[in-house]
């Protein structure tokens, strides 16, 4: 492929990274395996490099490899996702911030809880596959999907406190 | 949840890829999570040099929801901002174009955006980062 031919932003992306750092930015966070072939074709390596480095990063448990129907496929590693995420937390944070931040989750999800007069995010999702009209669908998708990522970021939080509690003992746990 | 497929954990996730990506990319000077680490959206300080028309301060901020299942397409928006104009690169259910991709732009001094269907490369987020300053850069 020629430099005329890239799709916009690969060329720049080529001039400014490394084929280690494009993998990576490929591959890593990724839930669903992806192929050689198909990090390849995405990060614009050849395949032989995109193994290569998808072998190192998973030696550096940063992904996970496992064979599907004879081949290779490499996924995030969840632990080191997970672990990465929680230490961003402790960086930006402090035991104050991170409470806050439990607070300002905790009261975003009970809002959705009173708005919808629901329990579990679940009940959303069950209510839009009985809709009858798109716009009501995306009433109850969009605040089902926020409310995923708030959980999540609820579950980081907890383990954030949890880790700096064990790291400062002398500090009052949390309530 | 899908065969151990998390949607938000996946939209958060892919958020910082996102916000490592802006911080690689010359025309950023800084990046972040919203709020610092939680990453309900991503913001970045930009260079308004590189944009066309662009001034002042200008910043780009982004909404990012993978698919509520594994293999659907994910919804986002990267919108910029400066002081003299709005330039937003859109990829979700709209009213204003036919199918998902589109441009919505305006002056400042515009009340209602100008919309124009567009589509994208690549839906991988890094990939996406990267076709969008270059968007923006061209303006």
């Amino acid at each position: 492929m020629g430099e005329d031919d890239y799709p916009r932003g690969v060329e720049e992306w080529i001039e400014n990274t490394t084929a280690l750092d494009r993998v990576k930015g490929i591959a890593a966070g990724r839930q669903q395996p992806i192929s050689v072939a198909e990090v390849a074709e995405e990060a614009f390596v050849s395949k032989n490099t995109a193994r290569s480095h998808l072998e190192r990063l998973t030696e550096y448990n940063i992904l996970r490899a496992e064979t599907r129907g004879g081949t290779t496929v490499y996924s995030a590693n969840p632990r080191y996702t997970r672990f990465s995420a929680v230490e961003e937390l402790l960086d930006e944070h402090d035991r104050a911030g991170l409470m806050e931040l439990r607070s300002e989750i905790q009261e975003r999800i009970e809002g959705w809880r009173e708005e919808f007069d629901v329990e579990e995010r679940e009940e959303l999702c069950e209510a839009a596959r009985k809709t009858e009209f798109s716009e009501e669908t995306r009433g109850l998708i969009n605040p089902y999907r926020q409310w995923g990522m708030e959980e999540h970021r609820l579950s980081l939080v907890n383990e954030a406190l949890r880790s700096y509690e064990e790291t400062n003992p002398t500090e009052p746990a949390s309530a | 949840m899908a065969g151990g497929y998390d949607s938000g954990k996946q939209s958060h996730d892919d958020l910082r890829k996102i916000r490592q990506g802006l911080e690689r990319h010359p025309m950023v000077a800084s990046a972040e999570g919203i709020p610092p680490g939680g990453y309900e959206q991503v913001r970045a300080e930009l260079d308004s040099n590189y944009i066309e028309g662009g001034s002042g301060s200008s910043s780009l901020t982004v909404s990012w929801f993978s698919g509520v299942a594994p293999g659907d397409r994910p919804e986002f928006s990267f919108h910029y901002v400066d002081d003299t104009q709005e330039v937003g690169l859109h990829h979700h259910p709209n009213e204003h174009v036919d199918g998902w991709g589109h441009v919505q732009k305006r002056h400042a001094d515009d009340t209602s955006y100008r919309y124009v269907p567009y589509t994208f490369g690549s839906l991988e987020p890094e990939r996406v980062v990267w076709e969008v300053l270059s968007f923006l850069n061209d303006q």
